[in-house]
């Protein structure tokens, strides 16, 4: 009698055990499932949020006081983006600069490295470039570009 | 034995309801997120598709005595609404807004139109080009210049040399 009683609670908490593993299991896989369906919504939602220009005028290229060449980035997206060397590529004719030549004026919050929608930051690229027409592409941290032809000279 | 079965059963089925609550909840939350995205991405598209601007009339003031002139631009929205405050201009290759007086208006609707005046330009023949970027990123150029009638008097005209309208493309 004893030890039916034994073989049934070693069953019970058996049966539990094995029960709760797999339940701890689906919970685990679903919650990640869901926090990858959250993050990945949220990563296309700010793509399709995020968009900006460059709205030089391209037959005139200003210069700052060191002769490096100033292009103005405008935020025209719904969303703010980073805006700093560390997060921003600029290719002038298929050459990258290093992020060493290249200097990130937020116009609008000179201290913050965010440039929130519709305002206005200065790129100032640090390079030598010859008279003639020329193509500068600016790629952000997600991958979205923008290319201007402009003129030198 | 039944009891085991039972309670492994009402355990597995509480967490499947749990994980089904979190799955939906998920999938809810990131299809209204991502669908309010694409309806402002189809905004934005639409405005920049629809949005145009031209220069319709312009004059200029000035005295004989004096080396600069205003020139008034009348800036016509043939396209949808937009928003001057949010505008940006570039004058001659620099962004700026010192020498640029534009009418007071929040909002210009179709077929409305705001005066823009350039400020203390210099009475010489050089060309000047003038970008307006609108909140779409949208640009409308134009391009003038002083013409001189008689230099000794100091008296002239302006001529608006050309103008265009030209949006930024996807990619």
């Amino acid at each position: 009698m004893a030890s039916n009683v034994a073989s049934e609670l070693i069953l019970f908490i058996t049966s539990l055990l094995v029960a709760g593993m797999v339940a701890g299991g689906l919970y685990v896989v679903t919650q990640d499932i869901s926090d990858g369906i959250t993050v990945r919504g949220k990563d296309l939602a700010y793509n399709l949020r995020l968009n900006f220009e460059i709205i030089n005028d391209p037959e005139n290229i200003p210069t700052d006081n060191t002769g490096a060449y100033i292009f103005y980035i405008k935020n025209i997206g719904k969303v703010p983006f980073t805006f700093e060397s560390n997060s921003i590529i600029i290719f002038i004719d298929g050459n990258m600069i290093p992020s060493s030549n290249l200097t990130f004026v937020n116009l609008n919050n000179p201290t913050s490295n965010q440039l929130y929608p519709y305002d206005v930051g200065e790129i100032h690229v640090a390079t030598f470039l010859s008279s003639g027409y020329h193509r500068i592409v600016v790629v952000l941290s997600n991958g979205k570009q923008r290319a201007l032809i402009f003129r030198i000279g | 034995m039944g009891f085991s079965v039972s309670a492994s059963f009402a355990l597995l089925f509480t967490v499947a309801l749990i994980s089904f609550a979190i799955m939906y909840t998920a999938i809810d939350n990131t299809y209204s997120n991502v669908l309010d995205a694409i309806e402002d991405h189809a905004n934005i598209i639409t405005i920049t598709k629809s949005s145009q601007l031209y220069v319709s009339l312009y004059d200029y003031t000035t005295q004989p005595n004096v080396s600069v002139y205003d020139v008034t631009f009348n800036i016509t929205n043939s396209g949808t609404t937009l928003f001057p405050p949010r505008w940006n201009f570039v004058y001659d290759g620099v962004l700026t807004s010192s020498n640029i007086d534009i009418e007071n208006k929040q909002y210009i609707v179709p077929g409305d139109s705001l005066l823009l005046t350039v400020l203390n330009v210099p009475k010489t023949t050089d060309v000047h080009a003038l970008v307006v970027v609108t909140e779409t990123g949208c640009n409308l150029k134009f391009k003038w210049r002083w013409i001189w009638l008689n230099q000794t008097a100091g008296t002239g005209t302006v001529e608006v040399i050309n103008s265009a309208w030209y949006c930024p493309m996807e990619g």
